[in-house]
């Protein structure tokens, strides 16, 4: 339910880093099919794409192990701003289950990257 | 015989009614941060959820200080308890491990994950249109 929301909240980033040709990219560990039915469901404006291997999780240093349902491994959730050169630009990782970047940073940490280019 | 005599005097229920009505209070708390968990300040922090919940212990307190019998005292503690519980279980319960990505994480590895129509996507593909926003979530359930 929280991560739903969450989802919901990045249309707003989503339609921004578009503007600048670029595109935002989710990451989940579940299955193609159900990354399918929740687009669906909450009518995503942007790619769920499915890291069931954990192996892009883990290259990124964010595997939380037994954080899900029945002790699975899932991605500590996290933010990252990447430059057309593959520099991180800007990130945020949560402390808390619940902490998330407010919208309206990501959108403004987008409008910076476009400000610079 | 005092005691029997307090128990029934007209005036003195409505503390413990009072107490109750705290408690009800402490209890239906939670779910407003369910029905407000688009907001974002909310969804990080919960804070309408703990300002009624003050309000909830407030309000025991009050009856408490009117009628200091052990059932308002009672309702007092549980309400109290329940709150605590709650404070834990969002900022103790909720904490995460520390991520082993090198704080400073300069490149981002390249990868390659199927889309929901299964469909190979490339993060190096699609940097060379534009920046991406990659974000990590923990499932949907």
């Amino acid at each position: 339910m929280a991560c739903r929301s969450e989802l919901r909240g990045l249309g707003a980033a989503a339609t921004e880093i578009e503007k600048l040709g670029g595109r935002l990219l989710a990451v989940s560990v579940d299955s193609p099919a159900e990354n399918q039915r929740v687009a669906n469901q909450l009518r995503l404006p942007f790619a769920i794409l499915s890291d069931e291997s954990r192996k892009v999780t883990k290259a990124y240093g964010l595997l939380h192990s037994g954080g899900g349902p029945g002790g699975t491994d899932i991605p500590i959730p996290a933010h990252l701003l990447i430059q057309p050169d593959g520099r991180v630009r800007w990130k945020h990782v949560s402390r808390l289950v619940q902490d998330r970047p407010h919208p309206d940073e990501v959108v403004a940490r987008i409008r910076e990257l476009s400000a610079s280019q | 015989m005092n005691e029997q005599t307090l128990r029934t005097a007209p005036g003195t229920r409505q503390w413990t009614i009072l107490a109750v009505l705290g408690l009800v209070i402490v209890l239906a708390s939670p779910f407003l941060y369910f029905l407000l968990i688009d907001i974002p300040s909310i969804r990080s922090t919960a804070w309408p959820t703990f300002v009624v919940m003050v309000d909830g212990i407030a309000i025991g307190v009050l009856a408490v200080t009117r009628d200091r019998r052990w059932r308002n005292r009672g309702l007092l503690i549980a309400s109290t308890l329940l709150s605590a519980t709650f404070a834990l279980m969002f900022f103790i319960g909720g904490r995460l491990p520390a991520a082993t990505m090198s704080e400073e994480l300069a490149t981002a590895p390249d990868f390659t994950l199927p889309d929901p129509g299964g469909k190979p996507v490339a993060l190096s593909d699609a940097l060379a249109r534009g920046p991406v926003l990659l974000v990590f979530y923990r499932g949907h359930w």
